[in-house]
């Protein structure tokens, strides 16, 4: 089960002018498998069968004016476009949620929120993050329904 | 029987003194959690400051709020603890519980300690961390860090003008004309051109190596840093030349240009390029942090110094708070001993032998206890030993006063009987002139002995009292009107606003027998003093000592009543004065005058004044008297208002 994500309406200038002014920005991607359950056990809440965090650190390198864009995985990708490296960063395409047993009862379910900071704060300064909102976006969590059989 | 041995053992009781003795009950298992606690607590400093600090983009976004608000409820937690223990204490305080006082003394000291170990290292902390801040935030840093990115700015721009014109150098064909057949020559005339190109590598069409010249760490090994989209180079959709994306590899940075020419007809690929220096990578990546923290540092300098505050707050206060508690738990520990020992001398004092201390521990404190409860013991031991002896001591003194006592009416008894007998046997004439007289006698005897009889009987009857609430004043004008005018030998002096009965007015004094007048003097007693008493046996009181007062005065006199209030160890009493002027009490039997079976007097039973003692005792009371030669007497009964 592969999921996408994109992070809509926020302005590309505050990404770009914070990589030029020499700081990286950091985006999460974070998805939920739930199925949802039935009967006495809906009391307790929906099942979370899976759950998948991407992170990604966007930078400029100052020495060949080319964007980049690494994940938590180790993969990187470079732009010489702003515009391009704009759409590779705030959005994620293909993750990979495994495969859910099909047999099971209950509706599948996806939900997935993104975390947007224009500067990603090194150590020990991120501890600033806990107490202001203003260092980061965060959006509430998208539902997407999968279908499943009931 | 020995002091301490097993006979002399009772049933230890530990003493309780409400509110302390469940605390000290509980203080090592308190101790105990509160440990955990602080290791709990560490623990979340070291889990925060290794996780979220370093690591903070893998925690997830809840986590935040968790933390903040463990690290709120906490200290929050605490301070209602240290609130609750505070609040017990100022009741402690107002209910006068032992050690509440000494316990107040010991926290205060213990947190002024606490606060003065805090101050110092907060101030420090501060201080040194806002130095710190303004430390690397000085425009030298900045400086340097714009100068340092500046300069390898500079050196790589360099490095690339070089590389760039080298590859669109025209000559270039012509250095390599004879390149594949001589490929070392064609490296010398290159150096010699620019020294600065570290390697030079060919490449056909299809991808093939032609040539590398130069040094090894430059050599492609991936050739889809040349390839294009459909894999040919440089033609049909390949890159069309130009720089290269720098390559980093195992801390080496390699630069690199790609342009066509032609060697020997055939068209082929030129890479040549240049090889930073292996430390040049890393030094830039150092730089360029170095430059985005000091950015980050100057752009949230202010909210970073305010965080760092909150924080050591978060991490100290719940530190201080623990402390405080701990001090609680320890004064609990020491005070509570003490505590005990007072309480425990108190019981003691009372005259409860029974009581013990539990040690529960085995330091100074716990000998001082053992010590206490041995000297207590031995104490028990005495003191049975003392009132067993006297009990003997009083059995034998009242066998030898009944002894006497009785007989005493027997010999006249046993007389009058041998007279009769006598006289019955010798001389009938006279017989019927004895036998009257004679067995009169032995009747008046007989009766005598009855009567003794009839007050011992009631003196070990005595029943408990049964109080009412009643007026002072009324309660003697009863009895000073069986003294009255009316009845033989007294008068009274009323009370302020109390008709005594018998109707005797002020001043006025009865006739004895003998011609010499006893007036009772009522005017002292306040006439709005009441209390709880057994009317019948305060009655008794007063009638006993106004009759002794009466037989001390043989010649008549004064004898004055008085009354009022005195407050005496925390509790108001009705102080009684009643005072005559007689001869006064021999200084060698006044200690014995409240002694049951001890008269002066002929005929006395000796019973009238351990009345009096006793009912007094019953009602809470105490009782005692002053006494002068030749000036007169005066008895001082103390009784509570609220019996």
């Amino acid at each position: 089960m592969l999921a996408d994500a994109r992070l809509a309406g926020t302005p590309a200038e505050s990404l770009l002018d914070s990589l030029r002014e020499g700081q990286a920005a950091e985006i999460v991607f974070q998805f939920r498998l739930y199925r949802e359950q039935a009967g006495l056990a809906s009391l307790f809440g929906d099942r979370l069968i899976r759950e998948k965090t991407v992170i990604r650190q966007g930078m400029l390198d100052v020495f060949d004016r080319r964007f980049i864009v690494r994940d938590d995985a180790g993969g990187s990708a470079d732009y010489r476009d702003p515009s391009s490296f704009v759409q590779g960063f705030f959005s994620i395409a293909g993750c990979d949620l495994g495969d859910p047993d099909g047999d099971e009862p209950g509706r599948l379910y996806v939900l997935a929120r993104i975390r947007y900071s224009p500067v990603r704060l090194v150590p020990p300064l991120n501890i600033v993050s806990l107490f202001t909102r203003r260092t980061a976006v965060i959006t509430r969590w998208a539902e997407a329904e999968l279908g499943g059989r009931q | 029987m020995k002091p301490g041995g097993p006979a002399d053992v009772e049933p230890a009781r530990t003493v309780k003194a409400p509110g302390m003795a469940r605390a000290a009950a509980a203080t090592p298992v308190a101790l105990l959690v509160l440990v955990l606690i602080f290791a709990v607590f560490i623990t979340l400093i070291i889990v925060f400051s290794q996780q979220l600090i370093y690591n903070l983009s893998q925690v997830d976004f809840s986590a935040h709020f968790l933390i903040v608000l463990v690290a709120i409820a906490f200290p929050l937690i605490l301070l209602g603890v240290i609130v609750f223990q505070i609040t017990r204490l100022i009741r402690d305080r107002a209910r006068r519980l032992p050690g509440a006082r000494f316990k107040t003394r010991l926290l205060f000291f213990f947190g002024l300690i606490a606060l003065f170990s805090s101050i110092p290292q907060a101030m420090l902390s501060i201080t040194f961390i806002n130095s710190t801040i303004d430390f690397w935030l000085a425009a030298r840093i900045g400086e340097a860090l714009k100068g340092g990115l500046e300069i390898s700015l500079d050196y790589y721009q360099d490095k690339l003008e070089t590389l760039s014109a080298f590859g669109r150098n025209s000559l270039l064909p012509y250095l390599l004309r004879d390149a594949l057949q001589n490929p070392e020559a064609a490296w010398k005339n290159i150096q010699g051109v620019n020294a600065r190109i570290d390697f030079i590598q060919v490449f056909d069409n299809s991808g093939r190596e032609l040539l590398f010249q130069g040094k090894p760490e430059g050599r492609i090994a991936d050739l889809g840093l040349i390839q294009g989209t459909d894999g040919a180079l440089a033609s049909g959709g390949g890159i069309p030349g130009g720089m290269l994306p720098k390559e980093d590899r195992e801390g080496l940075s390699v630069m690199r240009y790609l342009t066509q020419s032609r060697i020997s007809g055939q068209v082929v690929h030129v890479v040549s390029g240049i090889v930073l220096p292996p430390s040049f990578d890393a030094n830039a990546r150092r730089i360029t942090e170095s430059t985005q923290a000091f950015n980050q540092l100057g752009r949230y300098r202010e909210l970073f110094r305010l965080v760092i505050l909150v924080f050591y707050f978060f991490f100290s206060l719940p530190i201080f708070l623990l402390t405080i508690l701990v001090s609680f738990l320890l004064a609990d520990e020491i005070i509570q001993p003490i505590v005990n020992l007072e309480e425990a001398t108190r019981r003691v004092a009372e005259g409860d032998f029974s009581f013990r201390i539990l040690a529960r521990s085995n330091d100074e404190l716990s000998v001082l206890v053992s010590s206490f409860n041995r000297m207590v013991a031995e104490l028990s031991s005495s003191r049975r030993k003392l009132v067993q002896a006297e009990k003997i001591s009083a059995w034998q003194d009242i066998a030898q006063r009944l002894a006497h006592e009785i007989r005493n009416p027997l010999t006249p008894i046993k007389l009058s009987a041998q007279r009769i007998l006598r006289k019955f046997q010798s001389n009938r004439e006279e017989f019927e002139r004895v036998l009257e007289p004679a067995i009169s006698a032995i009747i008046q005897e007989v009766e005598n002995l009855n009567r003794l009889l009839v007050e011992f009987r009631e003196f070990a009857r005595l029943p408990g009292p049964q109080p009412e609430e009643t007026s002072l004043a009324e309660l003697v004008a009863e009895v000073a009107a069986m003294y009255s005018p009316a009845s033989p030998g007294g008068g009274t002096r009323a009370a302020d606003g109390i008709a005594a009965d018998g109707g005797g007015g002020a001043g006025e004094a009865w006739e004895r027998a003998d011609g010499q007048a006893v007036v009772i003097d009522l005017s002292h007693i306040r006439s709005e003093i009441r209390l709880r008493v057994d009317r019948a046996q305060m009655k008794r009181v007063f009638a006993n000592l106004f009759r002794n007062a009466q037989q001390a005065m043989p010649h008549g006199g004064e004898i004055t009543v008085l009354a009022d209030r005195v407050h005496k160890g925390g509790t108001d009493y009705c102080r009684i004065w009643v005072r005559d002027a007689g001869e006064g009490i021999d200084e060698a039997i006044r200690s014995k005058i409240f002694e049951p079976y001890f008269t002066t007097k002929k005929g006395g039973t000796g019973l009238g004044l351990a009345i009096v003692e006793r009912v007094v005792f019953d009602h809470n009371g105490t009782i005692g008297f002053e006494t002068r030669r030749g000036v007169g007497t005066t008895f001082i009964i103390d009784l509570p208002m609220e019996s």
